[in-house]
Protein backbone atom coordinates (compact mmCIF):
# COMPACT_ATOMS: atom_id res chain seq x y z
CA UNK A 1 0.00 0.00 0.00
CA UNK A 2 2.80 2.26 1.33
CA UNK A 3 4.45 1.51 -2.17
CA UNK A 4 1.83 2.33 -4.04
CA UNK A 5 1.27 5.87 -2.64
CA UNK A 6 4.84 6.72 -2.96
CA UNK A 7 4.89 5.72 -6.78
CA UNK A 8 2.92 9.00 -8.26
CA UNK A 9 5.25 11.36 -6.14
CA UNK A 10 8.73 9.54 -7.27
CA UNK A 11 7.65 9.68 -10.66
CA UNK A 12 6.64 13.19 -10.20
CA UNK A 13 9.77 13.88 -8.67
CA UNK A 14 12.05 12.03 -11.37
CA UNK A 15 10.07 14.08 -14.25
CA UNK A 16 10.98 17.32 -12.76
CA UNK A 17 14.72 16.05 -11.95
CA UNK A 18 15.03 14.76 -15.85
CA UNK A 19 13.44 17.84 -16.41
CA UNK A 20 15.55 20.42 -14.54
CA UNK A 21 18.56 18.13 -15.98
CA UNK A 22 18.08 18.57 -19.83
CA UNK A 23 15.62 21.94 -19.91
CA UNK A 24 19.86 23.75 -20.42
CA UNK A 25 19.75 21.83 -23.90
CA UNK A 26 16.39 21.97 -24.96
CA UNK A 27 16.31 25.65 -24.56
CA UNK A 28 19.31 25.86 -26.54
CA UNK A 29 17.66 24.97 -29.25
CA UNK A 30 14.45 26.05 -28.57
CA UNK A 31 12.77 28.58 -31.18
CA UNK A 32 10.71 30.83 -28.41
CA UNK A 33 11.52 33.09 -26.05
CA UNK A 34 9.41 34.58 -22.75
CA UNK A 35 9.84 36.85 -21.10
CA UNK A 36 7.32 36.90 -17.68
CA UNK A 37 8.28 39.90 -15.90
CA UNK A 38 7.81 42.18 -19.45
CA UNK A 39 4.39 40.16 -20.77
CA UNK A 40 6.32 39.42 -23.59
CA UNK A 41 7.07 36.51 -26.25
CA UNK A 42 8.94 35.68 -29.34
CA UNK A 43 9.08 33.06 -31.56
CA UNK A 44 10.92 31.89 -34.65
CA UNK A 45 9.22 30.21 -37.24
CA UNK A 46 12.57 27.33 -38.16
CA UNK A 47 15.86 26.43 -36.22
CA UNK A 48 17.85 25.68 -39.13
CA UNK A 49 18.43 28.24 -42.11
CA UNK A 50 20.09 26.97 -44.88
CA UNK A 51 21.23 29.36 -47.79
CA UNK A 52 22.53 26.95 -50.01
CA UNK A 53 24.89 27.48 -52.75
CA UNK A 54 25.92 30.67 -54.16
CA UNK A 55 25.39 32.69 -57.09
CA UNK A 56 27.29 34.69 -58.71
CA UNK A 57 27.31 38.42 -59.78
CA UNK A 58 26.32 40.00 -63.03
CA UNK A 59 29.82 40.98 -63.60
CA UNK A 60 30.96 37.95 -61.85
CA UNK A 61 33.10 39.35 -59.49
CA UNK A 62 31.65 38.12 -56.21
CA UNK A 63 29.54 35.82 -55.04
CA UNK A 64 26.87 35.73 -52.81
CA UNK A 65 23.77 33.72 -51.27
CA UNK A 66 20.62 34.75 -50.44
CA UNK A 67 17.49 33.34 -49.05
CA UNK A 68 14.54 35.94 -49.13
CA UNK A 69 12.37 35.61 -46.08
CA UNK A 70 14.27 32.65 -44.81
CA UNK A 71 12.93 33.50 -41.31
CA UNK A 72 9.68 35.25 -39.71
CA UNK A 73 10.22 35.95 -36.24
CA UNK A 74 6.49 36.46 -34.15
CA UNK A 75 6.64 38.62 -31.11
CA UNK A 76 4.57 40.71 -28.89
CA UNK A 77 4.71 42.58 -25.72
CA UNK A 78 1.55 43.25 -23.85
CA UNK A 79 2.98 46.04 -21.51
CA UNK A 80 2.18 49.13 -22.81
CA UNK A 81 4.87 51.92 -23.19
CA UNK A 82 7.63 48.98 -22.07
CA UNK A 83 10.73 50.25 -24.86
CA UNK A 84 12.04 46.85 -26.49
CA UNK A 85 13.93 45.59 -28.88
CA UNK A 86 14.37 42.81 -30.79
CA UNK A 87 18.07 41.99 -31.53
CA UNK A 88 19.80 38.94 -33.66
CA UNK A 89 22.99 38.13 -32.08
CA UNK A 90 25.17 35.56 -34.34
CA UNK A 91 29.00 34.10 -34.55
CA UNK A 92 30.63 33.78 -37.20
CA UNK A 93 30.28 31.06 -40.02
CA UNK A 94 32.36 27.81 -39.31
CA UNK A 95 33.61 24.72 -41.15
CA UNK A 96 36.31 22.93 -39.40
CA UNK A 97 38.76 25.32 -39.04
CA UNK A 98 37.94 27.88 -41.71
CA UNK A 99 35.92 30.77 -41.18
CA UNK A 100 33.98 32.86 -42.45
CA UNK A 101 33.38 36.41 -40.82
CA UNK A 102 29.70 37.35 -39.73
CA UNK A 103 30.37 40.55 -41.15
CA UNK A 104 29.27 39.39 -44.15
CA UNK A 105 25.85 38.53 -43.57
CA UNK A 106 23.74 41.20 -44.64
CA UNK A 107 19.51 41.26 -42.87
CA UNK A 108 16.65 42.61 -43.94
CA UNK A 109 12.99 42.77 -43.80
CA UNK A 110 10.25 42.98 -46.10
CA UNK A 111 10.71 46.25 -48.22
CA UNK A 112 13.93 47.49 -46.92
CA UNK A 113 17.16 47.51 -48.11
CA UNK A 114 20.27 44.98 -46.73
CA UNK A 115 21.57 45.97 -43.91
CA UNK A 116 25.25 44.45 -42.85
CA UNK A 117 25.61 42.22 -39.77
CA UNK A 118 28.88 44.63 -37.73
CA UNK A 119 31.54 42.16 -36.39
CA UNK A 120 30.32 41.96 -33.33
CA UNK A 121 27.68 39.64 -34.66
CA UNK A 122 24.45 41.86 -32.78
CA UNK A 123 21.86 43.94 -34.91
CA UNK A 124 18.84 45.45 -33.79
CA UNK A 125 16.13 44.20 -36.12
CA UNK A 126 13.22 46.11 -34.61
CA UNK A 127 12.32 48.23 -31.60
CA UNK A 128 9.37 49.47 -29.89
CA UNK A 129 9.24 52.66 -31.12
CA UNK A 130 8.08 51.62 -34.99
CA UNK A 131 5.42 49.42 -33.13
CA UNK A 132 3.95 52.29 -30.51
CA UNK A 133 0.05 51.85 -29.86
CA UNK A 134 0.26 48.35 -30.96
CA UNK A 135 0.94 46.18 -27.66
CA UNK A 136 -2.59 44.11 -28.73
CA UNK A 137 -0.87 43.00 -32.06
CA UNK A 138 1.23 39.85 -32.67
CA UNK A 139 3.73 41.47 -34.88
CA UNK A 140 5.81 39.54 -37.51
CA UNK A 141 8.88 40.64 -39.05
CA UNK A 142 10.14 38.63 -42.13
CA UNK A 143 14.09 37.75 -42.55
CA UNK A 144 15.86 38.05 -45.50
CA UNK A 145 19.04 36.76 -45.23
CA UNK A 146 21.92 37.22 -47.91
CA UNK A 147 26.13 36.43 -47.20
CA UNK A 148 28.57 37.73 -49.99
CA UNK A 149 32.19 37.33 -50.52
CA UNK A 150 33.63 40.44 -52.94
CA UNK A 151 36.06 38.62 -54.87
CA UNK A 152 36.78 36.73 -51.46
CA UNK A 153 35.09 33.15 -52.39
CA UNK A 154 38.86 31.53 -54.20
CA UNK A 155 40.36 32.78 -50.61
CA UNK A 156 37.68 30.28 -48.87
CA UNK A 157 37.94 26.67 -48.74
CA UNK A 158 35.11 24.91 -49.84
CA UNK A 159 32.57 23.21 -47.31
CA UNK A 160 29.77 23.61 -45.57
CA UNK A 161 30.07 26.22 -43.09
CA UNK A 162 27.62 26.71 -39.99
CA UNK A 163 26.91 30.00 -37.56
CA UNK A 164 24.74 30.26 -34.27
CA UNK A 165 22.47 33.03 -33.98
CA UNK A 166 19.98 33.74 -31.37
CA UNK A 167 17.29 36.54 -31.84
CA UNK A 168 16.33 37.99 -28.23
CA UNK A 169 13.96 40.55 -27.23
CA UNK A 170 15.92 42.91 -24.97
CA UNK A 171 14.77 45.65 -22.65
CA UNK A 172 16.59 48.49 -22.12
CA UNK B 1 1.87 9.62 15.68
CA UNK B 2 2.61 7.57 12.48
CA UNK B 3 0.35 9.15 10.31
CA UNK B 4 1.21 12.90 10.79
CA UNK B 5 5.20 11.63 10.61
CA UNK B 6 3.81 10.53 6.85
CA UNK B 7 1.84 13.52 6.46
CA UNK B 8 4.43 15.66 7.10
CA UNK B 9 7.03 13.60 4.56
CA UNK B 10 4.47 14.37 1.80
CA UNK B 11 4.44 17.86 2.94
CA UNK B 12 7.89 17.55 2.67
CA UNK B 13 8.31 16.13 -1.07
CA UNK B 14 5.78 18.41 -2.03
CA UNK B 15 7.54 21.38 -0.67
CA UNK B 16 10.75 19.32 -2.75
CA UNK B 17 9.02 19.22 -5.77
CA UNK B 18 7.86 23.11 -5.89
CA UNK B 19 11.49 23.84 -4.82
CA UNK B 20 12.52 21.66 -8.07
CA UNK B 21 10.30 23.86 -10.06
CA UNK B 22 11.06 27.31 -8.79
CA UNK B 23 14.73 26.12 -9.41
CA UNK B 24 13.95 25.46 -12.62
CA UNK B 25 12.32 28.36 -13.39
CA UNK B 26 14.92 30.72 -12.04
CA UNK B 27 18.09 29.04 -13.05
CA UNK B 28 17.03 28.00 -16.70
CA UNK B 29 14.92 30.00 -18.12
CA UNK B 30 14.70 29.25 -21.87
CA UNK B 31 17.19 32.22 -22.73
CA UNK B 32 16.75 32.65 -26.41
CA UNK B 33 15.27 31.53 -29.95
CA UNK B 34 18.56 29.91 -31.80
CA UNK B 35 18.45 28.61 -35.06
CA UNK B 36 21.51 28.12 -37.26
CA UNK B 37 22.65 29.17 -40.51
CA UNK B 38 24.03 27.25 -42.99
CA UNK B 39 25.60 27.93 -46.35
CA UNK B 40 27.75 25.68 -48.91
CA UNK B 41 31.05 26.52 -49.94
CA UNK B 42 31.63 24.81 -53.34
CA UNK B 43 35.50 23.80 -54.69
CA UNK B 44 35.78 26.43 -57.23
CA UNK B 45 38.17 26.11 -59.91
CA UNK B 46 38.13 28.74 -62.93
CA UNK B 47 40.51 28.70 -66.01
CA UNK B 48 40.23 31.04 -68.48
CA UNK B 49 42.32 32.62 -71.10
CA UNK B 50 42.21 36.45 -72.24
CA UNK B 51 41.90 35.32 -75.90
CA UNK B 52 42.09 32.26 -78.51
CA UNK B 53 43.92 34.37 -81.17
CA UNK B 54 47.52 35.42 -80.73
CA UNK B 55 49.22 36.95 -84.19
CA UNK B 56 53.01 36.83 -83.68
CA UNK B 57 52.95 38.96 -86.86
CA UNK B 58 54.95 41.21 -88.18
CA UNK B 59 58.52 39.91 -87.98
CA UNK B 60 61.27 41.92 -86.13
CA UNK B 61 64.97 42.60 -86.85
CA UNK B 62 67.78 42.92 -84.08
CA UNK B 63 71.57 42.43 -84.74
CA UNK B 64 70.35 41.17 -88.16
CA UNK B 65 68.22 38.66 -86.12
CA UNK B 66 64.75 37.92 -87.19
CA UNK B 67 62.38 37.30 -84.88
CA UNK B 68 58.46 37.16 -84.15
CA UNK B 69 57.67 38.27 -80.30
CA UNK B 70 54.37 39.13 -78.59
CA UNK B 71 54.89 40.14 -74.99
CA UNK B 72 52.13 39.36 -72.52
CA UNK B 73 49.83 38.15 -75.53
CA UNK B 74 47.29 35.63 -73.33
CA UNK B 75 46.80 36.23 -69.83
CA UNK B 76 45.72 32.94 -67.89
CA UNK B 77 42.96 34.01 -65.63
CA UNK B 78 43.06 31.20 -62.57
CA UNK B 79 40.43 31.54 -59.57
CA UNK B 80 40.29 28.42 -57.27
CA UNK B 81 39.86 27.95 -53.57
CA UNK B 82 41.70 24.37 -54.00
CA UNK B 83 43.87 23.66 -50.96
CA UNK B 84 45.71 21.00 -52.23
CA UNK B 85 47.49 22.22 -55.09
CA UNK B 86 46.77 22.86 -58.77
CA UNK B 87 49.26 22.79 -61.47
CA UNK B 88 49.10 24.46 -65.09
CA UNK B 89 50.48 22.28 -68.20
CA UNK B 90 50.77 23.96 -71.90
CA UNK B 91 51.20 21.69 -75.01
CA UNK B 92 50.94 22.74 -78.55
CA UNK B 93 50.93 21.00 -82.13
CA UNK B 94 53.36 21.96 -84.96
CA UNK B 95 52.92 24.86 -86.93
CA UNK B 96 51.23 24.08 -89.90
CA UNK B 97 50.02 25.99 -93.11
CA UNK B 98 47.33 23.33 -92.88
CA UNK B 99 49.16 21.99 -96.01
CA UNK B 100 51.95 19.36 -95.97
CA UNK B 101 54.19 22.27 -94.44
CA UNK B 102 55.20 22.46 -90.85
CA UNK B 103 57.86 23.03 -88.40
CA UNK B 104 58.28 21.68 -84.52
CA UNK B 105 56.36 23.68 -81.81
CA UNK B 106 59.21 23.86 -79.83
CA UNK B 107 61.11 26.67 -82.39
CA UNK B 108 58.49 28.49 -80.09
CA UNK B 109 59.55 29.82 -76.53
CA UNK B 110 57.44 31.25 -74.18
CA UNK B 111 58.02 32.85 -70.95
CA UNK B 112 55.72 33.99 -67.92
CA UNK B 113 55.59 37.49 -66.08
CA UNK B 114 58.81 36.74 -64.51
CA UNK B 115 61.01 34.75 -66.08
CA UNK B 116 63.12 33.71 -69.04
CA UNK B 117 61.98 32.38 -72.21
CA UNK B 118 62.10 28.81 -72.47
CA UNK B 119 61.37 26.35 -75.67
CA UNK B 120 57.44 24.52 -75.89
CA UNK B 121 57.78 21.32 -75.43
CA UNK B 122 57.87 18.77 -78.22
CA UNK B 123 53.95 18.55 -79.93
CA UNK B 124 52.47 15.81 -77.47
CA UNK B 125 54.64 16.73 -74.82
CA UNK B 126 54.09 19.19 -71.78
CA UNK B 127 55.91 21.69 -69.87
CA UNK B 128 54.48 22.87 -66.21
CA UNK B 129 53.33 26.74 -66.76
CA UNK B 130 52.48 27.36 -62.46
CA UNK B 131 51.66 25.19 -59.63
CA UNK B 132 50.11 25.90 -56.44
CA UNK B 133 50.75 24.93 -53.07
CA UNK B 134 48.64 24.10 -49.81
CA UNK B 135 47.76 27.76 -48.48
CA UNK B 136 48.08 30.66 -49.02
CA UNK B 137 45.72 33.76 -50.91
CA UNK B 138 47.73 34.25 -54.56
CA UNK B 139 49.15 32.57 -57.23
CA UNK B 140 52.36 29.87 -56.81
CA UNK B 141 50.24 29.72 -53.14
CA UNK B 142 47.38 27.73 -53.49
CA UNK B 143 44.23 29.13 -53.20
CA UNK B 144 43.53 32.71 -54.56
CA UNK B 145 42.92 34.66 -57.97
CA UNK B 146 45.14 35.77 -59.93
CA UNK B 147 46.96 35.81 -63.88
CA UNK B 148 49.79 34.61 -65.32
CA UNK B 149 50.98 37.14 -68.59
CA UNK B 150 52.44 34.57 -71.31
CA UNK B 151 54.96 35.81 -73.93
CA UNK B 152 55.98 34.49 -76.99
CA UNK B 153 58.88 34.48 -78.96
CA UNK B 154 60.07 32.85 -82.26
CA UNK B 155 63.15 32.84 -84.05
CA UNK B 156 62.95 30.84 -87.24
CA UNK B 157 65.56 28.90 -88.18
CA UNK B 158 65.59 29.34 -91.71
CA UNK B 159 64.76 26.14 -93.03
CA UNK B 160 60.88 27.15 -92.98
CA UNK B 161 58.81 27.47 -96.30
CA UNK B 162 56.73 30.57 -96.88
CA UNK B 163 53.40 30.79 -95.80
CA UNK B 164 50.79 31.34 -92.76
CA UNK B 165 51.33 29.05 -89.93
CA UNK B 166 49.47 28.44 -87.00
CA UNK B 167 49.33 26.09 -84.43
CA UNK B 168 46.92 25.10 -81.58
CA UNK B 169 48.35 25.70 -77.87
CA UNK B 170 46.68 24.56 -74.82
CA UNK B 171 47.17 25.29 -71.34
CA UNK B 172 45.59 22.57 -68.76
CA UNK B 173 44.74 23.42 -64.96
CA UNK B 174 45.53 20.55 -63.45
CA UNK B 175 43.75 19.55 -59.57
CA UNK B 176 44.16 16.31 -57.73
Amino acid sequence: MKRRRTGPFLLICLTLTASLLFRPFIAAGSTEDEYLEYDAWLQISTNAVDLGLPHSTFDGTSDYWELAEALVVFFQCRRENQPWEVQLTAGDFYSGNNKIRINRLYWKTRGDRYNRIPGSGRARLAESEDYSGCETDVHLLPLSFLVELEKELTKVPAGEYEAQMSITMFFP
Amino acid sequence: MADTLRKTGRYFIVFLLFSCFFLQAAFFPVSAADFSMKLTVPERVEFYLSTDFVDLDPPQTQNDVIYYENKNAVRLNIRTNNTSGWEIHVTGTDFTTGGDRSFDISRLQWRTNDTSYQHMPPAGEYAMVARGENAGNHMGQGQGKDMINISYYLEPAGDEYEGPYSAIITYTFFVP
